[in-house]
């Protein structure tokens, strides 16, 4: 018996390892694989994201709270230290903008009148969804978070997502009941905007830094920090006017943009739906402008 | 030759406690590939978290290579970058390599000083953080900027030590004598 036993171990033992190695040289290879079918954007990699995506999501739901209470509590001891001198700045604060919101009352008002005058035909009406942070993707290669809202929720791919600050990103899957927003600062970010100033086009991208910059934007330009810079409408995928932030730096590395949105204080998004289909869905046949995306 | 035959055959329920006992280091890397999907509000410059997956493969593989077995390891990669929404297949190459490399060489740490292991994993982590770099890199079609990666090896190496006593004391409570 002992024998028969050591003899089944003696051969057991170099097929073992040779199975072992196969599998794992297999598993390697799968992850290739999987590299390759991620880039290339399959759609069954999609269906499996979104799918996922719907299976997290109430796992995230429930180990984000405590996350949060945690996070939450570390700010508010921070907050007592600052009370004294953010009620000062808050009280400023408050007496510049109720200056412009008088403004703003003036002006919506005028601009009411004027439009009767012209007849001026409204743009598109805006549906939104506001849906929960429920995680943000903390890996150095991918800026993007999750939304509790979904498809169920009449939310769609290419929809922008904004805080009450500004524009942070756009939704890039669709679970059933959350959805996966590409932040602006994402290295495949791309959005065409317009300096509200000059009225310059360009491209604002991404580079998983803090500050995206500006692309393609005409040699002759004249920027200056501090300059806003919104949404163009260009390509129809995000309504004109959304805002994004103001010049940072114009400099050797370019032209660096401080979008207004808190990063810190991302809780909630809203999601507008302006009926726009833009470049973002997977059209029967996608326009050309897909590739230069890339 | 087999220690089994010496003991009485184990009930149900020994079973099933043994069974739990032995998935657990996979629950705990599991659940650690998730954490970095959890909103904790950082800044955006520094909105980055350990390598936790990275440790744990690297521990497990040390110390209970039977318990991590490759399959195990390439499940967590994959989960772990559909949950960031990273680029798919570059984590689980990354801890597959880890995994591969730290199972040949385990006699340099098992039974030696944690500092023999700190400074294992420190070669690890920065194997870990160049190829997963070029990789994305590649991936992206442009060499990426690198001080996340490189704030990312350096927190992770910190972070280290204290996984590495969550991971002692799972050892010691869970797995003692499975």
């Amino acid at each position: 018996m002992k024998a028969r036993t050591e003899a089944v171990f003696r051969f057991a033992a170099p097929l073992k390892a040779a199975m072992a190695r196969f599998a794992f040289l297999s598993l390697v290879a799968a992850s290739f694989a999987l590299m390759l079918l991620g880039k290339a954007e399959v759609v069954v990699v999609e269906r499996v994201r979104m799918a996922l995506l719907d299976v997290l999501a109430p796992v995230f739901g429930v180990i984000s709270q405590p996350a949060e209470a945690v996070a939450g509590a570390v700010g508010e001891v921070g907050q007592v230290v600052h009370v004294y001198q953010e009620n000062r700045q808050l009280r400023e604060q408050v007496a510049r903008l109720e200056q412009w919101q008088e403004a703003a009352r003036r002006l919506d008002t005028e601009n009411q009148a004027l439009r009767a005058l012209l007849n001026f035909r409204a743009g598109p009406e805006t549906r939104q969804v506001t849906g929960r942070v429920m995680g943000d993707s903390g890996g150095a290669f991918v800026r993007s978070i999750l939304v509790a809202a979904g498809a169920e929720q009449g939310v769609a791919k290419g929809q922008a997502a904004m805080t009450g600050e500004g524009l942070v990103g756009r939704v890039s899957e669709v679970g059933e009941r959350s959805a996966r927003v590409l932040l602006i600062t994402d290295l495949n970010s791309r959005i065409p905007v317009v300096i509200e100033r000059s009225r310059e086009r360009a491209v604002l991208a991404g580079d998983n830094t803090a500050r995206p910059r500006l692309l393609y934007l005409s040699p002759d330009a004249r920027l200056s920090p501090g300059d806003r810079v919104s949404t163009s409408g260009h390509g129809g995928a995000l309504p004109p006017g959304l805002p994004i932030g103001v010049v940072a730096e114009v400099g050797e590395r370019g032209v660096l943009i401080q979008p207004y949105a808190d990063w810190a204080r991302l809780d909630y998004v809203r999601l507008l739906d302006y009926g726009l289909t833009g470049i973002l869905p997977s059209l029967p046949a996608p326009p050309p402008a897909k590739s230069s995306r890339k | 030759m087999s220690p089994t035959s010496l003991t009485p055959p184990l009930t149900l329920l020994q079973r099933l406690d043994l069974a739990l006992r032995c998935m657990t280091p996979f629950v705990i890397t599991l659940l650690l590939a998730l954490v970095p999907v959890l909103p904790l509000h950082l800044p955006h410059e520094i909105d980055l978290v350990p390598a936790f997956t990275l440790m744990a493969v690297f521990y497990w593989t040390v110390y209970r290579p039977d318990l991590m077995p490759a399959s195990a390891v390439f499940a967590i990669g994959v989960i772990q970058d559909f949950a960031a929404g990273a680029p798919l297949g570059i984590t689980s190459l990354i801890l597959l390599g880890t995994h591969g490399v730290v199972l040949g060489q385990r006699r340099l740490f098992v039974g030696k000083p944690f500092a023999m292991a700190w400074a294992g994993f420190l070669l690890t982590d920065a194997a870990a953080t160049a190829v997963s770099w070029a990789f994305a890199s590649l991936l992206a079609g442009e060499p990426l900027a690198l001080g996340q990666s490189l704030l990312q090896f350096v927190v992770t190496l910190v972070t280290f030590p204290i996984l590495a006593w969550f991971f002692v004391t799972t050892h010691r409570r869970v797995l003692a004598r499975v």
